[in-house]
């Protein structure tokens, strides 16, 4: 099982001296993907800002300092809009990040808030030519009369400066808010879903957008599901996957026909009667799903669990692990403060033999599908300093409570995990606690 | 009982997830109104089973005493009347209605069933005129009144939202159901309940226990009623031919039914049943649980949000088009 030790908390915004209870809500960070060689982390927030992580390469130099990982970029990626003809305020809060895979020296990524997708491309510039023909070397432009020589202009090393610059702006395909966006296997096209669609794009072509999903019913009256999130698969670039409100996951294949509203594969696995309660619809909505690298399983997060299917199986998942079944008893009060609505995503890590999750208290927990042992970590400041090492949390549930341990009614229902990014090769973690970001590393001996 | 309570608490808080939701940053998000509105359909069923299973034993008791009783309490009937034993007796009134015959009050057992008859058909003549200005104040005054007790409700709705979540919420709803009584009393003469005074049953008003049930319930029962009193009310301006009872498809269209002690009890706080219909309204009624899971629930729904319609024109159109 990991051991996590503790490689740098970014606060954007405030100094490491300010608490963490007074912040700004635009640095809520709101998504968090690590790129294909994960030597880049991205973020977005609340405020539309993007903020880019790049791991230090090793050297012999400084052997402590392996891989860790500093500011690279920042750019403001979308700004607050407002819908005229709906008299609606479109937020600028970056929902799903995610990158492309490379193919220069530049970086491209994929940003969307609740309307609009961005396509970004980073670029780093570390040279710049010197010795213009037409103008000096502060920009004023040199009277031509004067010039009696030419030269070839030289290019000479300058501090590094990292550019991000929109490439495509893919507008107006979506009338519901977007909650997921997946780069296709064939990095020709992505989809992206909101509430009631899913549309399929070309990564060149902004103008339009093909429709592959629509659920929304005529009579908008009978509306018993929306689309939760949606994932294209690893391989397959004609298949994906959506899961709904209602706890259910289907398969589609783009082959069988333009839309896809008839799905191939439908994953759901029937309720346990003796849970149910005012809020079981709400807990069985599923809030994230993933493929795992290999494709051959998916991971569906619900409030209360990650289940693990086999792509191949349907009628009911493989492996169930429980995040928080202590909570089930507090449904209400979780109802009323909201927190019953809360999204939390999952992720593999590299090897698909282990997943991880977000809970509250600042506590993630992480499941090892091999062992089936679960660990429970806090991403907090106290337990956090540089170098040190986590130690495994536990929730008491009822009866006594052992030293250490914390009681349900303590969890602070305003530290919630939802974001979390494994990297895609080594057991490095990044942890989004509201507006702090942890990234962990698994303990070298 | 306890599910009762907890059932309108949790339609309470429910309400006012939707209503703060309107007023939210980045739009109204469809997904978590739709699990608000699922919450609030099971909450609404359980409170309405249970009230249901209260009325039931009340009117056990309440019928052998009101065998006795004459019908002059026609006007203060209580909404609170469980359908079961009505509906027969409905059923049967509104075939008779649809002739423009008088109801066969033998049914209802009436004392002097030659005054009913009398004043029944005398309504109905008479009542449809009478009706029929009144019936169109009513929808404009409604249109406003739903309009301000929106907006009161919503202005009211933060600070309910601190108070009324807490114990004293009970003991709210106890208060209820006699202002609404009130208000019934005051109203009467010219709500269109008048016509259904006619149709009164032999329940004298007895104060309704329970709180927002009590729309649910009058709803509930009236809901065939409605059905054609929606067709009568909209025909009276032509010169109050019958219509056949509104066909299931005209449920659909949501027709100013003015219910004026719903519309006034509506600007109570807590008026679940009714808030919940007309929120309903508001989302292009997505939520179909709560439209046409039952029949009876279904229109019930469509009946209390009627009231609303006036004010809610120009929302439910929004909805639509969201």
């Amino acid at each position: 099982m990991m051991i996590a030790t503790v490689f740098k908390t970014s606060t954007p915004g405030t100094n490491s001296l300010m608490s963490t209870s007074s912040f700004d809500q635009a640095d809520i960070i709101s998504t968090v993907e690590f790129n294909y060689s994960g030597d880049l982390l991205a973020t977005g927030d609340k405020g539309g800002r993007v903020v880019i992580f790049q791991r230090e390469q090793e050297s012999k130099n400084r052997p402590h300092h392996r891989g860790e990982y500093n500011v690279y970029s920042t750019f403001q990626s979308h700004e607050p809009e407002f819908d005229y003809l709906k008299s609606l305020e479109i937020e600028e809060k970056i929902n799903k990040i995610r990158w492309l895979p490379q193919q220069n020296a530049a970086h491209f990524l994929l940003s969307t808030n609740d309307k609009t997708i961005k396509l970004w491309k980073i670029s780093e510039r570390d040279k710049r030519a010197e010795g213009y023909n037409l103008k000096e070397e502060d920009g004023r432009f040199r009277d031509p009369v004067r010039i009696t020589t030419l030269r070839v202009p030289v290019l000479k090393p300058m501090d590094l400066m990292v550019e991000a610059s929109p490439r495509r702006i893919f507008a107006n395909a979506h009338t519901y808010h977007i909650n997921s966006i997946s780069v296709n296997s064939d990095y020709e096209t992505y989809l992206s879903a909101d509430d009631l669609r899913i549309n399929l794009w070309h990564l060149e072509i902004t103008d339009r957008s093909f429709n592959i999903v629509d659920i929304k019913p005529a009579n908008m009256e009978e509306l018993t599901e929306v689309i939760t999130a949606a994932e294209c698969h690893p391989h397959q670039c004609n298949v994906f996957a959506y899961s709904s409100s209602k706890g259910t996951i289907r398969l589609c294949d783009m082959r069988a026909g333009a839309l896809c509203d008839q799905h191939s594969k439908f994953f759901e696995e029937p309720e346990d009667p003796s849970n149910r309660s005012f809020f079981s619809e709400i807990i069985s909505s599923i809030s994230d799903v993933k493929f795992s690298h290999n494709g051959r399983y998916m991971m569906t997060r619900d409030y209360l669990s990650v289940k693990v299917w086999d792509v191949n199986m349907e009628t009911r998942p493989l492996e169930t692990y429980q995040v928080h079944e202590y909570l089930r008893s507090k449904l209400c009060s979780l109802y009323e403060n909201d927190c019953i609505f809360d999204k939390f995503e999952c992720c593999w890590n590299g090897s698909d033999s282990a997943i991880m999750t977000g809970s509250y208290n600042n506590f993630f927990r992480m499941f090892d599908r091999n062992t089936k042992r679960d660990i429970t970590l806090e991403a907090s400041r106290e337990s956090s300093k540089p170098r040190a090492i986590l130690k495994p949390r536990k929730v008491c549930t009822g009866g006594k409570r052992k030293k250490d341990e914390i009681s349900v009614d303590s969890l602070d229902f305003n530290k919630k995990i939802l974001h979390t990014a494994w990297h895609p090769k080594e057991n490095i973690i990044a942890v989004a606690a509201t507006n702090n970001l942890y990234i962990f590393q698994d303990k070298v001996n | 009982m306890e599910f009762k309570v907890e059932a309108h608490r949790i339609m309470t808080i429910s309400l006012g997830k939707i209503y703060s939701s309107r007023v939210q940053r980045g739009g109204i998000k469809l997904h978590k109104n739709l699990l608000v509105s699922l919450v609030l359909r099971s909450a609404r069923q359980v409170y309405l089973s249970e009230q249901e299973e209260l009325y039931l034993q009340q009117q056990q008791q309440l019928l052998l005493a009101q065998r006795e009783q004459s019908p002059e309490t026609w006007s203060d009937r209580t909404e609170c009347e469980p359908p079961t034993e009505q509906s027969p007796s409905w059923a049967e009134m509104e075939s008779n209605i649809s002739k423009e015959q008088a109801p066969s009050w033998t049914e209802m057992g009436r004392t002097d069933s030659k005054e009913q008859p009398a004043s029944w058909t005398e309504v109905e003549s008479s009542g449809y005129k009478e009706q029929a200005p009144s019936w169109t104040e009513m929808a404009r005054t409604d249109s406003k009144e739903p309009a301000s007790s929106w907006t009161e409700m919503e202005s009211n709705n933060p600070e309910q939202q601190a108070a009324s979540w807490t114990e004293g919420q009970r003991t709210d709803c106890q208060e209820q159901p006699l202002s609404r009584v009130h208000s019934e009393e005051r109203t009467d003469r010219q709500s269109p309940k008048g016509l259904e005074e006619g149709r009164a049953t032999r329940e004298p008003r007895a104060p309704c226990r329970a709180v927002a049930g009590c729309p649910g319930r009058l709803v509930r029962r009236t809901a065939r009623e409605q059905e054609t009193a929606c067709t009568r009310k909209r025909r009276s301006p032509e010169q109050g031919a019958a219509a056949e009872p509104a066909s299931p498809l005209k449920r659909a269209r949501t027709e100013p039914v003015v219910l004026q002690a719903n519309s006034q009890s509506e600007e109570e706080q807590m008026e679940t049943s009714s808030n919940v219909s007309s929120l309903i309204n508001i989302f292009g009624s997505s939520f179909s649980g709560l439209l046409t899971k039952e029949e009876s629930e279904g229109e019930s729904g469509q009946i209390c949000c009627d009231q609303v319609l006036g004010s809610m024109g120009s929302w439910s159109r929004a909805i639509v088009a969201f």
